[in-house]
């Protein structure tokens, strides 16, 4: 029988391009959280207990020593969580932390997530990306929505100059060349 | 002084460069503009006019130059139109002149300037009228062959550009003395500032200029402010970037040049386009210095005076060895003064005021004079001056530095359809009141003509606007400069015989912007038409308002009645390139790939875009003759055993929530409240008219949760249609929706064999016999030794069909797992073609079927819509006309001669009728031969199509030219009972 690899949509990219490092992030589950109608306090709680961190607000992220997670907010009554893979079935698993207080969906393959970071890594940005990534409006931390080379992404700051940049897996190769071009073109 | 070049001026003369113009090899300074590097070189000659060709010289220092277009570089990088005044110099600058036949000196086309009579204002309305079929062919061809600008390379562009998108507090366009004043004080408070110039070197005037500021000179108070606005983290400073319009909700376009200035772009984005999203925005964009329109004023040597003192002073060149000042207002005499100071000699000043209060100069004078003609071929000779008392003389000079006034840079103010007002103390148009949200305007463009006016005045409007931002100003004093005298009047053209150019870049004069007027072009914006004046690469920045001036003065009308064309976007040109940014070729959309897509590249592949993604269409082998062989042996040997396809890009959205089921039979037509778990159904999709928006299936996972498939083409829409049903129709519902598209790699498995096939790859604690997993059946597995899968039980292809979905990380290896379980089946791989003929051969509708007007009775599936509940489109389905009995039916087609092929698209007519609109009966909607039949068949609309089994009609198709006689059948031309699927 044919062994059953994994193959993520970059295949591990990795590359340099003066001082901006680009990676593709692999080996992460991600989950998506839908919030019941009514069910808030619930999901906090919930939260509160399994990640010992509180949900996070609009747009922000919140670090858990609980599976290493990161709880990713950026839609009203919806959130992710993101952490290393660790089951074949990750729904079922962020299910059993948070029992019947969301409903779960498998984000973990339609995903591509690349790391840039570097001196230049905002410079590069600014050739793709319509938000604010000055510090004072995208704090380390922070999350947000866009579009990038009518490609849907999000954003999240690692560091000053650290992001992950996650857009659809099926336009992977778009999306890397279109982060590898902005990368080449100011550095 | 040696030879033009003077000394002073902020060029590097440590830095020669060199550069050639038409062949010829000059030599200038690294901070030299072309123009200023030519006029250094003695060259006053630098191309010829449009319409009359001609011999035109430099005209003004900047952006706004109507004359020296010139072309830049040559082969694929060739670009024509290039303003001579804005080309920084760099080594190795290669510039040609443009509009000509044969050399610069010596046009052929100079002839035009002899048929000048028949060439006015628009002629070619009036001359080229008969015959009409010359319009097009001959007139048309010859008159852009005599008349135009430079030429493209016919290449493709071989450089690159590049978009982005920059944030801001407080975006200053212009940094002359009010941007950089204004930068200085935003900047001061905290505020993130983009300061942004068009020219390579910040200061603006400041650098033309011999003011002083703050006890410095312009020049080093500009480098001192930039050196300031630079070590602030919160500023930053863009040269060589052009605010090229204002867009709603305060955003700007911007072009920044990188790299126009250098040798070689060295494989980075020659330019980029950003859109600058701002809070606020200050205008300071300067003004423009105007001409006075007199005979033959477009000579070589001819120029505007603030343009002459800019040589001087910021480049280090005399324009002329002697050169006359002809002014109707004070700034004028700062001409004459400045280059009397470097030494120039000075033939005569002439003010057309009588009463000036002007200064002594050492050189003639003539007050309430005016300069009534030139002389000289290439290049200007004399001036013929007549004085107060009407005598006239003429005076050698092979420069005369013009000056008209100066006119308010309003045009960003306006936008956004704001109209600008006129006023008397500067004799100009000065911002209206409606500015764009955000814009606040300050200094000469606000009609702050001096500069200490302007200083002031871009600091005032950048405390307040910190101010209104919550910023705390500055309280740092203004920089302090005095206000050099500016008074100015109206005068706008010397009355007399011969040709006063009012456009210099479109050949249009007085007597043309007259006769436009009395032949009933009454408005400005007609006249801008008919005469072209303000049209082309300056939109007519140095002519517009002597033109109003004398359209005005011919109507009786003011100025300000008379008002002015509309400014709009780009103030200066942009590249389409630039516009292009990275969308060129293989960039211009992304492209979509399922997790296959690697393994069907290497078995032969042909692939089609659907949308965004890639399919494999077929897959050849070794020995087909073409794409018909592929898919004819695919279609058999999924129908004969098993073949697999990637359905990936079929749309799939996850519905959880307690009301998911309530829910779906809302949104679908037919009934979802009941289905079972582990049961998928086909669903059907209407539109709020009744018309059917799209089909699919849901499958259900468990009571609260749902799988939707949507078609390919449909999986955005319809996931935004559901959207816009769960947040605006019914909020209540507790009902989530996610896109799970890419999350799943997904193949259809059909075929006889299908089963035989998956028992090799699903774990065994899964049955999928018949009994425990029937046609319908959905669930969640494992395969492969524990890879999570959902399989569903359904059939496109009419067969006994699954479809297996693993997270699209196994794709690739579930591919190749289903192959090689497959080898003894025989499994062949099938693309969209052979799907295509399978599901015509089963009768199953897609995009060529729904068009947005089929009703789910057409498809002959009127009995799904539910009658018992209230879903979208179930009533507007039972309107009348959607009901008619005479209404089209889909139904199949054969041709009666079996060996013809059909065509989709051809319109059906009866036996003998003519094939005309009246007569026409419905149409063909898909084709393909049907390898299982041994020929053609077809899906199609007919009228009363179920009720006409066996009837015979004509499929005529008038674009391919084809007539073939068809029968009407069953659209099941496969296994119509549907026992393969549930074998």
């Amino acid at each position: 029988m044919v062994d059953m690899i994994e193959v993520s949509p970059l295949k591990g990219y990795s590359k340099q391009f003066g001082t901006v490092q680009i990676d593709e992030i692999t080996g992460r589950s991600l989950v998506s959280v839908a919030v019941p109608l009514g069910g808030d306090a619930k999901i906090r709680a919930a939260v509160k207990k399994a990640y010992k961190c509180a949900l996070p607000g609009p747009m922000e992220t919140a670090a858990s020593k609980t599976d290493e997670a990161l709880l990713i907010n950026m839609a009203p009554g919806q959130f992710f969580i993101a952490y290393p893979q660790n089951d074949p079935w990750p729904n079922r698993h962020v299910a059993g932390r948070l029992g019947d207080a969301g409903y779960y969906v498998d984000q973990s393959d339609a995903w591509v997530s690349l790391r840039i970071a570097g001196k230049d890594a905002v410079a590069a940005l600014e050739r793709i990306c319509p938000l604010d990534l000055d510090l004072s409006q995208f704090p380390v931390g922070a999350a947000k929505r866009t579009g990038m080379e009518h490609m849907t992404a999000m954003v999240l700051r690692e560091s000053e100059d650290a992001f992950v940049l996650m857009s659809a897996s099926s336009s992977a190769e778009s999306f890397l060349h279109a982060v590898v071009t902005s990368a080449r073109n100011v550095t | 002084m040696s030879g033009y070049r003077l000394d002073g001026g902020l060029i590097d003369r440590g830095s020669s460069l060199s550069f050639s113009f038409d062949g010829k090899r000059m030599g200038g300074y690294a901070g030299d503009t072309l123009a200023s590097a030519l006029l250094a070189n003695g060259v006053q000659l630098v191309g010829r006019s449009f319409k009359y060709h001609r011999p035109r010289g430099i005209f003004t220092s900047g952006s706004e130059e109507p004359n020296a277009l010139v072309q830049l570089r040559s082969g694929a990088h060739l670009e024509p139109n290039t303003r001579a005044t804005m080309v920084e110099m760099f080594n190795g600058l290669e510039a040609t002149s443009q509009n000509r036949r044969g050399p610069l000196k010596y046009d052929f086309l100079a002839v035009n300037d002899l048929l000048s009579p028949f060439l006015s204002a628009g002629f070619y309305y009036k001359t080229f009228m008969w015959p009409a079929a010359f319009w097009e062919k001959l007139y048309e061809p010859v008159i852009r062959a005599a008349a135009g600008l430079g030429r493209l390379s016919m290449e493709e562009d071989p450089d690159t550009y590049d978009k982005g998108f920059l944030h801001c507090d407080v975006l200053i366009i212009g940094a002359g003395p009010a941007g950089l004043s204004a930068a200085l004080a935003a900047g001061r408070a905290g505020a993130r500032v983009i300061l942004a110039d068009e020219d390579f070197r910040p200061g603006g005037r400041l650098l033309d200029e011999t003011h002083g500021v703050d006890g410095d000179s312009g020049a080093t108070w500009a480098a001192l402010a930039l050196s300031e606005l630079r070590s602030m983290d919160t500023v930053r400073v863009m040269t060589r970037s052009t605010v090229y319009g204002a867009y709603d909700h305060g955003v700007y376009g911007l072009l920044e040049r990188k790299t126009d200035h250098l040798a070689s772009s060295d494989d980075k984005p020659r330019q980029v386009l950003w859109r600058v999203y701002s809070k606020r925005a200050i205008l300071c964009a300067g003004a423009t210095e105007r001409p006075i329109a007199f005979r033959n004023n477009d000579r070589p040597g001819v120029m505007l005076a603030g343009a002459v003192r800019a040589y001087a002073n910021r480049f280090g060149v005399a324009c002329g060895e002697r050169v006359t000042v002809f002014t109707n207002n004070d700034d004028g005499w700062a001409t004459a003064r400045d280059l009397t100071a470097q030494g120039v000699r000075i033939g005569a000043v002439i003010d057309t005021r009588a009463d000036a209060d002007t200064p002594a100069m050492n050189c003639p004078v003539f007050k309430g004079g005016a300069v009534v003609d030139t002389r000289g071929r290439h290049g200007l000779g004399g001036v013929l001056v007549r004085d107060a008392s009407g005598e006239t003389q003429w005076i050698d000079s092979d420069c005369l530095a013009v000056s008209g006034g100066w006119s308010p840079n309003v045009h960003l103010t306006c936008h956004q359809r704001g109209k600008p007002v006129w006023n008397d103390d500067i004799v100009g148009f000065v911002p209206g009141g409606d500015l764009p949200v955000g814009m606040v305007v300050a200094g000469a463009a606000n009609g702050a003509m001096t500069l200490g006016a302007g200083l002031a005045s871009g600091r005032k409007a950048a405390n307040e606007v910190v101010k209104s931002l919550g910023f705390k100003a500055s309280r740092k004093a203004a920089p302090i400069a005095e206000d050099e005298p500016r008074a100015a009047s109206a005068f706008w053209h010397v009355p007399g015989k011969g040709r006063a150019w009012v456009d210099l870049q479109n050949d249009v004069t007085v007597k043309d912007v007259k006769q436009s007027q009395k032949e009933g072009f009454q408005s400005v914006e007609h006249l801008k038409r008919y005469t072209t004046m303000g049209m082309a690469t300056d939109q007519g920045k140095t002519s517009n308002i002597v033109g109003l001036a004398v359209m005005a003065e011919a109507t009786g009308k003011t100025i300000a009645q008379t008002g002015t064309t509309i400014f709009r976007p780009p103030y200066t040109p942009v590249p389409i390139g630039a516009f292009a940014g990275r969308a060129r070729g293989a960039d211009f959309k992304p492209v979509r790939k399922t997790f296959s897509h690697e393994w069907a590249a290497e078995n032969g592949a042909t692939f089609v875009e659907a949308g965004l993604w890639y399919r494999a269409q077929w897959y050849a082998r070794t020995g087909e003759a073409g794409w018909r062989d592929s898919v004819d042996r695919e279609v058999l040997a999924t129908r004969g055993s098993v073949g697999i396809c990637d359905v990936t890009t079929l749309g799939k959205i996850d519905v959880q929530g307690r009301d998911a089921a309530a829910f779906l039979n809302k949104v679908y037509a037919n009934a979802f409240g009941k289905l079972a778990v582990g049961k998928v159904r086909y669903g059907l999709m209407l539109r709020e008219d009744g018309v059917v928006a799209d089909d699919g299936t849901a499958a259900r996972m468990s009571e609260t949760h749902f799988v939707v498939t949507t078609t390919t083409a449909n999986a955005g829409p319809i996931f935004r249609h559901m959207e816009f049903c769960r947040q605006v129709l019914w909020p209540g519902m507790d009902v989530h929706l996610i896109s799970t598209t890419d999350q799943w790699a997904q193949f259809a498995v059909a075929g006889p064999k299908s089963r035989d096939l998956l028992r090799k790859i699903v774990d065994t604690e899964h049955d999928i016999s018949n009994e425990a997993f029937p046609f319908m059946g959905c669930a969640e597995i494992s395969v492969c030794g524990g890879t999570p899968a959902r399989l569903f039980r359904i059939s496109f292809s009419g067969e006994l069909a699954y479809e297996i979905a693993v997270p699209a990380r196994y794709g690739d290896a579930m591919i190749r797992a289903l192959m090689e379980a497959g080898e003894e089946f025989d499994a062949t791989p099938y693309g969209t073609e052979a799907l295509s003929v399978m599901r015509i051969e089963k009768g199953h509708p897609v995009g060529a079927e729904l068009v947005g007007t089929t009703t789910a009775r057409d498809l002959g599936l009127g009995r799904m819509v539910s009658k018992k509940k209230d879903a979208i489109g179930n009533i507007m389905s039972e309107r009348e006309a959607l009901n008619a009995e005479d209404g089209l039916a889909l139904v199949g087609f054969r041709p009666v001669d079996l060996s013809q092929p059909l065509a989709a698209g051809a319109h059906f007519v009866a036996d003998g009728a003519e094939a005309t609109t009246q007569n026409d009966q419905g149409w063909m909607t898909s084709v393909a031969y049907s390898p299982s039949l041994g020929h053609s068949i077809g899906l199609g609309f007919v009228k009363r199509g179920a009720d006409r089994m066996g009837e015979t009609l004509r499929a005529v198709d008038m674009i391919r030219g084809t007539d073939v006689a068809v029968e009407i059948v069953s659209p099941h031309f496969i296994d119509p009972e549907g026992e393969r699927l549930r074998g």
